[in-house]
Protein backbone atom coordinates (compact mmCIF):
# COMPACT_ATOMS: atom_id res chain seq x y z
CA UNK A 1 0.00 0.00 0.00
CA UNK A 2 1.42 3.29 -0.86
CA UNK A 3 -0.60 6.57 0.38
CA UNK A 4 2.01 9.17 0.54
CA UNK A 5 1.67 12.84 1.64
CA UNK A 6 1.90 15.76 -0.73
CA UNK A 7 4.61 16.86 1.42
CA UNK A 8 6.73 13.78 0.04
CA UNK A 9 5.74 13.41 -3.43
CA UNK A 10 6.93 17.08 -3.78
CA UNK A 11 9.70 17.21 -2.62
CA UNK A 12 10.62 14.07 -4.76
CA UNK A 13 9.30 16.25 -7.84
CA UNK A 14 11.73 18.80 -6.85
CA UNK A 15 14.50 17.04 -5.93
CA UNK A 16 14.21 15.80 -9.37
CA UNK A 17 12.58 18.16 -10.78
CA UNK A 18 9.52 17.59 -12.01
CA UNK A 19 5.78 17.81 -11.74
CA UNK A 20 3.00 15.98 -11.15
CA UNK A 21 -0.54 16.62 -12.57
CA UNK A 22 -3.50 16.58 -9.86
CA UNK A 23 -6.50 15.28 -11.28
CA UNK A 24 -10.29 15.58 -9.87
CA UNK A 25 -12.33 12.59 -8.92
CA UNK A 26 -16.12 12.07 -8.33
CA UNK A 27 -16.76 8.13 -9.27
CA UNK A 28 -15.30 5.08 -9.87
CA UNK A 29 -14.59 5.43 -13.28
CA UNK A 30 -12.18 8.55 -13.25
CA UNK A 31 -10.10 6.81 -10.48
CA UNK A 32 -9.58 3.79 -12.92
CA UNK A 33 -8.95 5.93 -15.90
CA UNK A 34 -5.90 7.87 -13.48
CA UNK A 35 -4.43 4.55 -12.09
CA UNK A 36 -4.43 2.71 -15.41
CA UNK A 37 -2.47 5.88 -17.02
CA UNK A 38 -0.28 6.29 -14.09
CA UNK A 39 0.70 2.63 -13.85
CA UNK A 40 1.59 2.32 -17.58
CA UNK A 41 4.16 5.44 -17.22
CA UNK A 42 5.08 4.55 -13.30
CA UNK A 43 4.04 7.59 -12.88
CA UNK A 44 2.92 8.67 -9.05
CA UNK A 45 -0.33 10.56 -8.70
CA UNK A 46 -2.18 13.24 -6.85
CA UNK A 47 -6.22 12.37 -7.09
CA UNK A 48 -8.05 15.52 -5.26
CA UNK A 49 -11.56 15.52 -4.00
CA UNK A 50 -13.48 18.67 -3.75
CA UNK A 51 -16.21 19.31 -1.20
CA UNK A 52 -18.83 18.68 -3.92
CA UNK A 53 -16.98 15.58 -4.88
CA UNK A 54 -17.04 14.38 -1.13
CA UNK A 55 -20.73 15.22 -0.86
CA UNK A 56 -21.64 13.85 -4.06
CA UNK A 57 -20.16 10.14 -3.61
CA UNK A 58 -20.34 10.15 -0.13
CA UNK A 59 -17.26 10.73 2.14
CA UNK A 60 -17.14 6.65 3.10
CA UNK A 61 -17.85 5.10 -1.03
CA UNK A 62 -14.78 7.86 -1.85
CA UNK A 63 -12.42 6.72 0.68
CA UNK A 64 -13.02 3.07 -0.11
CA UNK A 65 -12.47 3.66 -3.90
CA UNK A 66 -9.18 5.59 -3.31
CA UNK A 67 -8.49 1.95 -0.46
CA UNK A 68 -9.44 -0.25 -3.77
CA UNK A 69 -7.31 1.89 -5.94
CA UNK A 70 -4.16 1.48 -3.68
CA UNK A 71 -4.88 -2.54 -3.52
CA UNK A 72 -5.14 -2.72 -7.05
CA UNK A 73 -1.88 -0.81 -7.93
CA UNK A 74 0.35 -1.14 -4.82
CA UNK A 75 3.36 -0.15 -6.87
CA UNK A 76 1.78 3.43 -7.53
CA UNK A 77 1.93 5.94 -4.66
CA UNK A 78 -1.37 7.79 -4.30
CA UNK A 79 -1.83 11.42 -2.70
CA UNK A 80 -5.26 11.76 -1.78
CA UNK A 81 -5.55 15.50 -1.40
CA UNK A 82 -8.63 17.74 -0.32
CA UNK A 83 -9.03 20.09 -2.72
CA UNK A 84 -10.41 23.74 -1.78
CA UNK A 85 -11.13 23.60 1.72
CA UNK A 86 -13.14 26.15 3.47
CA UNK A 87 -12.85 25.80 6.80
CA UNK A 88 -11.25 23.70 10.07
CA UNK A 89 -13.95 21.00 9.59
CA UNK A 90 -13.81 20.39 6.27
CA UNK A 91 -10.07 19.65 6.55
CA UNK A 92 -10.14 17.59 9.61
CA UNK A 93 -12.53 15.34 8.50
CA UNK A 94 -10.84 15.10 5.01
CA UNK A 95 -8.09 13.47 7.23
CA UNK A 96 -10.23 11.35 9.47
CA UNK A 97 -11.28 9.52 5.24
CA UNK A 98 -7.88 8.80 4.86
CA UNK A 99 -7.20 12.00 3.38
CA UNK A 100 -2.81 12.60 3.33
CA UNK A 101 -3.19 16.07 2.10
CA UNK A 102 -5.16 19.23 2.58
CA UNK A 103 -5.83 22.97 0.95
CA UNK A 104 -6.82 25.42 3.48
CA UNK A 105 -8.11 28.17 1.42
CA UNK A 106 -8.56 30.85 3.87
CA UNK A 107 -8.12 33.93 0.62
CA UNK A 108 -11.92 33.07 0.96
CA UNK A 109 -14.09 32.90 3.93
CA UNK A 110 -15.64 29.99 4.67
CA UNK A 111 -18.49 30.22 2.45
CA UNK A 112 -16.39 30.40 -0.33
CA UNK A 113 -17.42 33.11 -2.14
CA UNK A 114 -16.46 36.10 0.29
CA UNK A 115 -12.63 37.52 -0.03
CA UNK A 116 -11.02 37.06 3.15
CA UNK A 117 -8.29 39.87 4.44
CA UNK A 118 -4.93 38.89 4.98
CA UNK A 119 -5.02 38.32 8.75
CA UNK A 120 -7.78 35.85 8.38
CA UNK A 121 -6.14 33.90 6.32
CA UNK A 122 -2.73 33.51 7.86
CA UNK A 123 -4.77 32.89 10.92
CA UNK A 124 -6.75 30.17 9.86
CA UNK A 125 -4.27 28.18 7.77
CA UNK A 126 -1.86 28.21 10.69
CA UNK A 127 -4.24 26.20 12.88
CA UNK A 128 -4.62 23.68 9.88
CA UNK A 129 -1.09 23.37 9.58
CA UNK A 130 -0.65 22.82 13.24
CA UNK A 131 -3.36 20.13 13.50
CA UNK A 132 -2.51 18.72 10.16
CA UNK A 133 1.23 18.19 10.86
CA UNK A 134 0.68 16.64 14.60
CA UNK A 135 -0.99 13.68 12.75
CA UNK A 136 1.70 14.22 9.56
CA UNK A 137 -0.54 15.46 6.58
CA UNK A 138 0.43 18.06 4.40
CA UNK A 139 -0.97 21.09 3.91
CA UNK A 140 -1.51 23.69 0.87
CA UNK A 141 -2.12 27.17 1.55
CA UNK A 142 -3.35 30.03 -1.16
CA UNK A 143 -2.13 33.57 -1.66
CA UNK A 144 -4.23 36.11 -3.80
CA UNK A 145 -7.79 34.91 -5.25
CA UNK A 146 -8.23 32.89 -8.27
CA UNK A 147 -9.83 34.83 -11.04
CA UNK A 148 -9.97 36.41 -14.24
CA UNK A 149 -7.69 39.25 -15.10
CA UNK A 150 -9.56 40.00 -18.34
CA UNK A 151 -12.77 41.01 -16.17
CA UNK A 152 -11.49 40.87 -12.80
CA UNK A 153 -13.79 38.48 -11.42
CA UNK A 154 -13.64 34.39 -10.42
CA UNK A 155 -15.47 31.78 -11.46
CA UNK A 156 -17.66 29.48 -9.52
CA UNK A 157 -16.67 25.51 -9.88
CA UNK A 158 -18.18 23.37 -7.40
CA UNK A 159 -19.37 26.19 -5.63
CA UNK A 160 -16.87 27.30 -4.93
CA UNK A 161 -15.09 30.69 -6.29
CA UNK A 162 -15.28 34.62 -5.37
CA UNK A 163 -18.39 36.53 -5.81
CA UNK A 164 -18.17 39.58 -7.40
CA UNK A 165 -15.10 41.87 -9.10
CA UNK A 166 -11.44 42.79 -7.38
CA UNK A 167 -8.54 44.86 -8.67
CA UNK A 168 -5.73 43.45 -10.28
CA UNK A 169 -3.58 43.70 -7.33
CA UNK A 170 -5.69 40.82 -5.26
CA UNK A 171 -5.91 39.10 -8.22
CA UNK A 172 -1.96 38.13 -8.03
CA UNK A 173 -0.02 36.94 -5.23
CA UNK A 174 2.56 39.53 -4.11
CA UNK A 175 5.48 37.92 -3.66
CA UNK A 176 7.04 39.53 -0.66
CA UNK A 177 3.54 38.76 1.18
CA UNK A 178 3.78 34.65 0.15
CA UNK A 179 7.48 35.32 1.74
CA UNK A 180 5.41 36.15 5.31
CA UNK A 181 2.67 33.68 4.70
CA UNK A 182 4.92 30.64 4.35
CA UNK A 183 6.86 31.77 7.53
CA UNK A 184 3.91 32.51 9.73
CA UNK A 185 2.05 29.02 8.30
CA UNK A 186 4.47 26.55 7.54
CA UNK A 187 2.31 25.47 4.96
CA UNK A 188 3.71 22.52 2.73
CA UNK A 189 2.58 23.93 -0.65
CA UNK A 190 1.45 27.18 -1.59
CA UNK A 191 -1.12 28.07 -4.14
CA UNK A 192 -1.05 31.36 -6.30
CA UNK A 193 -2.84 33.51 -7.63
CA UNK A 194 -1.54 34.67 -11.60
CA UNK A 195 -4.78 35.03 -13.40
CA UNK A 196 -6.04 31.55 -13.41
CA UNK A 197 -9.94 30.92 -12.43
CA UNK A 198 -12.11 28.09 -11.99
CA UNK A 199 -13.97 26.01 -14.23
CA UNK A 200 -13.85 25.30 -17.89
CA UNK A 201 -14.11 29.32 -18.82
CA UNK A 202 -11.10 30.68 -18.23
CA UNK A 203 -9.68 32.78 -21.18
CA UNK A 204 -11.43 34.59 -24.09
CA UNK A 205 -8.39 34.67 -26.06
CA UNK A 206 -5.12 32.69 -26.30
CA UNK A 207 -3.29 34.20 -22.78
CA UNK A 208 -0.46 36.54 -22.95
CA UNK A 209 1.49 38.22 -20.43
CA UNK A 210 -1.73 40.68 -19.81
CA UNK A 211 -3.48 37.89 -18.29
CA UNK A 212 -1.62 34.81 -17.69
CA UNK A 213 0.81 36.39 -15.22
CA UNK A 214 3.88 33.92 -15.48
CA UNK A 215 6.30 36.47 -14.01
CA UNK A 216 4.56 35.70 -10.63
CA UNK A 217 5.92 32.42 -10.19
CA UNK A 218 9.28 33.52 -11.02
CA UNK A 219 9.13 36.10 -8.63
CA UNK A 220 7.88 33.83 -5.33
CA UNK A 221 10.05 30.95 -6.50
CA UNK A 222 13.24 33.17 -6.50
CA UNK A 223 12.12 34.46 -2.92
CA UNK A 224 10.89 30.91 -1.99
CA UNK A 225 13.45 28.23 -3.65
CA UNK A 226 12.18 25.56 -0.85
CA UNK A 227 8.15 26.18 -1.27
CA UNK A 228 6.41 23.70 -3.47
CA UNK A 229 4.19 26.68 -5.56
CA UNK A 230 0.64 25.34 -6.70
CA UNK A 231 -0.97 26.53 -9.94
CA UNK A 232 -4.72 26.02 -10.26
CA UNK A 233 -7.03 26.68 -12.62
CA UNK A 234 -4.97 25.17 -15.07
CA UNK A 235 -6.92 22.18 -16.17
CA UNK A 236 -8.17 23.26 -19.37
CA UNK A 237 -11.08 21.88 -22.03
CA UNK A 238 -8.57 20.06 -24.95
CA UNK A 239 -9.50 21.53 -28.45
CA UNK A 240 -10.66 18.14 -29.95
CA UNK A 241 -13.32 17.72 -26.77
CA UNK A 242 -14.51 20.97 -27.43
CA UNK A 243 -15.02 20.77 -31.03
CA UNK A 244 -16.67 17.24 -30.47
CA UNK A 245 -18.84 18.31 -27.77
CA UNK A 246 -20.28 20.96 -29.96
CA UNK A 247 -20.60 18.66 -32.95
CA UNK A 248 -22.54 16.42 -31.01
CA UNK A 249 -25.25 19.01 -29.75
CA UNK A 250 -23.61 20.63 -27.23
CA UNK A 251 -23.11 24.36 -27.00
CA UNK A 252 -19.51 25.10 -25.35
CA UNK A 253 -18.23 28.62 -25.68
CA UNK A 254 -14.75 28.65 -27.23
CA UNK A 255 -12.19 28.76 -24.27
CA UNK A 256 -8.33 29.04 -23.58
CA UNK A 257 -7.04 27.28 -20.79
CA UNK A 258 -3.38 28.12 -19.62
CA UNK A 259 -1.18 26.33 -22.44
CA UNK A 260 1.12 23.24 -21.65
CA UNK A 261 4.10 25.04 -22.81
CA UNK A 262 3.43 27.43 -19.93
CA UNK A 263 2.78 25.08 -17.38
CA UNK A 264 6.12 23.65 -18.40
CA UNK A 265 7.81 27.06 -17.58
CA UNK A 266 6.55 27.29 -14.42
CA UNK A 267 7.58 23.42 -13.66
CA UNK A 268 10.78 24.86 -14.24
CA UNK A 269 10.34 27.83 -11.67
CA UNK A 270 8.90 25.72 -8.44
CA UNK A 271 5.85 24.92 -9.84
CA UNK A 272 5.23 21.47 -8.16
CA UNK A 273 1.58 20.81 -8.78
CA UNK A 274 -0.49 21.60 -11.27
CA UNK A 275 -4.43 20.77 -11.55
CA UNK A 276 -4.78 19.36 -14.48
CA UNK A 277 -8.43 17.93 -14.67
CA UNK A 278 -9.76 17.58 -18.11
CA UNK A 279 -13.00 18.96 -18.60
CA UNK A 280 -15.29 17.29 -20.62
CA UNK A 281 -13.61 14.26 -21.33
CA UNK A 282 -14.43 14.19 -17.14
CA UNK A 283 -17.61 15.97 -16.69
CA UNK B 1 -16.92 12.68 -19.85
CA UNK B 2 -19.76 14.20 -20.96
CA UNK B 3 -18.06 15.27 -25.24
CA UNK B 4 -17.76 11.11 -25.24
CA UNK B 5 -21.35 10.59 -23.84
CA UNK B 6 -22.72 12.63 -26.32
CA UNK B 7 -20.74 11.14 -29.41
CA UNK B 8 -21.83 8.01 -28.31
CA UNK B 9 -25.81 8.84 -27.93
CA UNK B 10 -25.41 10.46 -31.34
CA UNK B 11 -24.06 8.10 -33.42
CA UNK B 12 -25.45 4.71 -31.81
CA UNK B 13 -29.27 5.80 -31.30
CA UNK B 14 -29.68 2.73 -29.86
CA UNK B 15 -27.39 2.41 -27.51
CA UNK B 16 -29.00 2.05 -23.57
CA UNK B 17 -25.82 0.35 -22.01
CA UNK B 18 -24.04 2.80 -19.76
CA UNK B 19 -21.06 1.04 -19.73
CA UNK B 20 -20.77 1.48 -23.61
CA UNK B 21 -20.81 5.33 -22.78
CA UNK B 22 -18.28 5.20 -19.94
CA UNK B 23 -15.80 3.22 -21.46
CA UNK B 24 -14.93 5.20 -23.89
CA UNK B 25 -15.14 8.34 -21.49
CA UNK B 26 -12.73 6.41 -19.39
CA UNK B 27 -10.24 5.15 -22.23
CA UNK B 28 -10.01 9.38 -23.40
CA UNK B 29 -9.51 10.21 -19.96
CA UNK B 30 -6.47 7.70 -19.21
CA UNK B 31 -4.79 8.99 -22.35
CA UNK B 32 -5.45 12.43 -21.30
CA UNK B 33 -3.40 11.51 -18.01
CA UNK B 34 -0.88 9.60 -19.51
CA UNK B 35 0.40 12.52 -21.88
CA UNK B 36 0.10 14.40 -19.11
CA UNK B 37 2.55 12.78 -16.93
CA UNK B 38 4.58 12.32 -19.69
CA UNK B 39 4.72 16.12 -20.04
CA UNK B 40 5.27 17.09 -16.71
CA UNK B 41 7.80 14.69 -16.06
CA UNK B 42 5.98 12.53 -13.31
CA UNK B 43 6.03 9.30 -15.81
CA UNK B 44 9.22 6.95 -14.60
CA UNK B 45 8.71 8.55 -10.32
CA UNK B 46 6.65 5.94 -8.71
CA UNK B 47 8.90 3.20 -8.77
CA UNK B 48 12.07 5.65 -7.49
CA UNK B 49 9.66 6.67 -4.38
CA UNK B 50 9.57 4.58 -0.95
CA UNK B 51 6.62 5.90 0.48
CA UNK B 52 7.25 7.78 4.62
CA UNK B 53 4.12 6.96 6.58
CA UNK B 54 2.44 9.66 8.03
CA UNK B 55 3.40 8.32 11.76
CA UNK B 56 7.26 9.12 10.86
CA UNK B 57 5.98 12.58 8.87
CA UNK B 58 4.36 13.48 12.03
CA UNK B 59 7.91 12.66 13.99
CA UNK B 60 9.82 15.01 11.42
CA UNK B 61 7.26 18.09 11.96
CA UNK B 62 7.32 17.78 15.52
CA UNK B 63 11.69 17.82 15.03
CA UNK B 64 11.28 21.05 13.38
CA UNK B 65 12.90 19.06 9.95
CA UNK B 66 10.30 20.05 7.84
CA UNK B 67 10.21 23.70 8.91
CA UNK B 68 10.10 26.25 5.84
CA UNK B 69 13.73 27.35 5.09
CA UNK B 70 12.86 30.86 4.27
CA UNK B 71 15.10 33.23 6.16
CA UNK B 72 18.20 31.00 5.51
CA UNK B 73 17.39 31.23 1.65
CA UNK B 74 16.57 35.21 1.28
CA UNK B 75 19.47 36.12 3.48
CA UNK B 76 21.59 33.65 0.90
CA UNK B 77 19.80 35.05 -2.10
Amino acid sequence: MARITLRQLLDHAAEREYGVPAFNINNMEQGLAIMEAAASVDAPVIIQASRGARSYANDIMLARMIDALEEIYPQIPICLHQDHGNEESTCATAIKHGFTSVMMDGSLKADAKTAADYAYNVEITRRVVELAHWIGASVEGELGVLGSLEHGGGEQEDGHGVEGRLSRERLLTDPDQAVDFVHATKVDALAIAMGTSHGAYKFTRKPDGEILAMHIVEEIHARLPNTHLVMHGSSSVPQPLQDMFNEFGGEMPQTFGVPLEEIVRGIRHGVRKAISTPIAAWR
Amino acid sequence: MTAMFRQVAVRVRSEFDPRKFLKPAMDAMRDLCRNRFEQFGTAGNASRIRVVPLSEMAKRYRSGALDPQIGKITAAA
